[in-house]
């Protein structure tokens, strides 16, 4: 009896484990409940009633439906606004891309006259490399110049012919 | 829930996608720009003042520039031996590689070595990639800018 008492102080407390529970729930459900505990069998009784029930359809069925979709509408418009803060993000980023400027050794520098003449100086190394290596190209054009009076002399060559020709039959 | 759960799978997909997939001229002038190690120079359009650098007359080189939206340039100083040179070229030939470029000049002389590339972005936006390789320099321009093919070749075309 003592024993039960302890247990039902304890479990009032919060402090009993599952098994001491079992055995409450045991000591209620014989009938053999001393007249002193008469007044919880009826808490235990029904604890014991409500471990039974079992839910007659799927308990999503019972919830609100408005309640999900109201829950979803929240979650696509959380989304959406994630969504379009990257997008704006990336859209502020964009023109910051384009901006005039060096990193040199790790340092940024917005001296625009110094960022023209470095960028000037590549593009004319790129172009003097390219004119270096273009030059046999070149040399190929500057023959073909100096080898036009050759045309133009078997040009007056063929003339030549042709008069010679005509002057023959005459 | 469930929903929640797809929409969750679907942005780890794409995350996973992005992720995975091949390094862009962008994301590549991004990653080494403000690495210590490279020099970058950014030339927006408001600062194009460039026009006496190219060959050709000068009203067709200022109509050119007018067309240039950007110029960024990278550089990296180092033996041509380097583990991070050598990671650094095979990392840009497989951005050309996968970045629907293609070749218009390349040409080597005496160690010094030109590539230069040319991809069409959209109607009349294109980009040219100059590549070039020297002893102990390894240079990437990039142009950006609303020109045929004809019209970006033009720039580099009237040299000597």
């Amino acid at each position: 009896m003592e024993m039960m008492n302890e247990l039902l102080e304890k479990y009032f407390r919060g402090e009993t484990t599952l098994q001491e529970e079992k055995e409450l729930r045991q000591y209620f459900s014989t009938g053999n409940v001393s007249p002193e505990h008469q007044i919880y069998s009826a808490l235990f009784e029904n604890f014991e009633q409500e471990m039974k029930e079992t839910a007659p359809r799927p308990v999503h069925r019972f919830l609100p439906e408005v309640k999900i979709r109201k829950r979803i509408w929240i979650q696509s418009f959380a989304i959406t606004g994630i969504a379009a803060s990257f997008i704006l993000l990336f859209w502020i980023r964009l023109p910051q891309s384009s901006e005039d400027f060096a990193v040199i050794n790790g340092k940024r520098i917005d001296n625009t006259e110094y960022i023209q003449r470095y960028t000037e100086k590549k593009l004319i190394k790129v172009n003097t490399m390219l004119a270096r290596s273009m030059k046999p190209l070149q040399s190929i054009k500057s023959v073909r110049q100096n080898m036009q009076p050759l045309e133009n002399l078997s040009d007056v060559r063929s003339k030549m012919e042709d008069i010679q020709n005509k002057l023959q039959f005459k | 829930m469930t929903i929640m759960k797809k929409i969750m799978t679907i942005v780890a997909v794409l995350l996973m996608v992005a992720a995975t997939q091949a390094q862009t001229l962008q994301s590549f002038f991004d990653k080494y720009s403000n690495d210590e190690r490279f020099q970058y120079v950014s030339v927006g359009k408001g600062m194009m003042n460039l026009a006496n650098v190219f060959g050709g007359n000068a009203k067709n080189n200022n109509e050119m520039m007018s067309k240039m939206r950007s110029i960024r340039i990278l550089t990296l100083n180092g033996e041509a031996a380097s583990a991070l040179m050598k990671s650094v070229i095979n990392e840009i030939d497989q951005v050309v590689s996968k970045g629907n470029f293609e070749t218009a000049v390349e040409s080597r002389d005496k160690g010094e070595l030109v590539h230069i590339y040319y991809r069409l972005t959209g109607k009349d936006d294109a980009d040219m990639l100059i590549v070039t390789k020297e002893k102990g320099e390894f240079s990437l321009i990039w142009i950006n800018g609303k020109m045929n093919k004809a019209e970006m070749m033009h720039t580099f075309s009237n040299n000597g």
